[in-house]
């Protein structure tokens, strides 16, 4: 049964699941609420033992990035600002800059909003009660969500 | 810290790399189940957050952002070794079994291999939303912005997650 302490309680599971100290009053609740016992049982099993770093994998990563595979933002302007003089030198033309810099494929499906541009609208924001919902209705919710 | 790196300091951006490979390869690795192709996809999702720092605004937080790089540099090297799993959450005990400590084999439990197995059943939203709480301890906003949708759309996905494993857990 959801209640106003499973509200107020359920967001700290995760940090719990994961190891964190649970207080007194987290422990009181989760040992008299099935459903809250049950979704830190589920967090722990898929949480598991965390994935340990390969020896070495750092000091690669280290080694590309002092090897120069890292554009920053002004090397990579003046990267831009080069290609730019030399494309004007030879065509004698007037090129506008459009920023010049590096695009990986893997940044290109960011949202808008992590550019600076507008959030999109986030609804359902701290609604409460959704945990005493169906597997129907959150079904049927979440189709609603996304048409 | 970010500022730094994205004003091209070095030193800065070793320290996020640091500060967040932990997240990045065992996030790369429950998405490929697989730690040499999860060690590549973690130096391409590495070295293209530091290529696109400058484009970063903070509209999310660092960690968040560079987790959905990962997750999309995990994509990407699965489909490139035609191996394309999504979160295939791994059993725990494999990461024991070939980690700096044999004796963590033990850990492979029962309960791990079965959370393997009900990950998969899962579709991809509500597998991703549950293991990035699990494990990252994301807030539903967060996962939201990981997984491109709403944080209200995060939200039941997880909790849809969370009541079918609750079922199969039973």
């Amino acid at each position: 049964m959801t209640s106003l302490t499973c509200e107020r309680l359920r967001d700290r599971l995760p940090a719990a699941a994961r190891g964190g100290e649970m207080d007194a009053a987290l422990r009181e609740h989760v040992e008299s609420c099935t459903d809250c016992a049950a979704e830190l049982t589920v967090l722990r099993v898929v949480r598991g033992t965390p994935a340990t770093v390969p020896d070495g994998l750092d000091t690669r990563i280290l080694e590309r990035l002092r090897a120069g595979e890292v554009r920053t933002a002004w090397s990579a302007r003046r990267l831009a600002m080069a290609a730019m003089v030399a494309f004007a030198l030879v065509t004698g033309g007037i090129l506008m800059n459009r920023g010049g810099e590096a695009d990986p494929a893997d940044l290109a499906g960011l949202p808008a909003d992590w550019l600076g541009e507008a959030s999109p609208p986030r609804i359902l924001s701290g609604a409460p009660g959704l945990e005493a919902l169906s597997e129907d209705e959150l079904i049927r919710l979440l189709e609603e969500m996304e048409s | 810290m970010v500022d730094r790196a994205r004003r091209g300091d070095r030193e800065a951006q070793e320290v996020l790399v640091g500060r967040h490979l932990g997240a990045v390869f065992d996030l790369a690795y429950r998405i490929l189940g697989d730690r040499d192709l999860a060690q590549d996809a973690a130096q391409d999702a590495m070295i293209n957050a530091m290529n696109g720092i400058a484009r970063f605004r903070g509209a999310a937080s660092f960690r968040t952002w560079v987790l959905r790089i990962t997750m999309n540099a995990a994509r990407s090297q699965g489909r490139r070794r035609g191996r394309r799993r999504e979160v295939g959450l791994k059993a725990a005990g494999d990461v024991a079994a070939r980690g700096p400590d044999p004796a963590e084999t033990a850990v492979q439990s029962a309960e791990a291999a079965r959370a393997t197995a009900m990950l998969e059943t899962l579709p991809p939203k509500q597998r991703m939303a549950v293991l990035l709480r699990a494990t990252q301890g994301l807030s539903y906003q967060e996962i939201g912005q990981i997984l491109d949708c709403t944080e209200g759309a995060a939200r039941v996905n997880y909790h849809l997650g969370i009541k079918r494993l609750r079922e199969k857990l039973t």
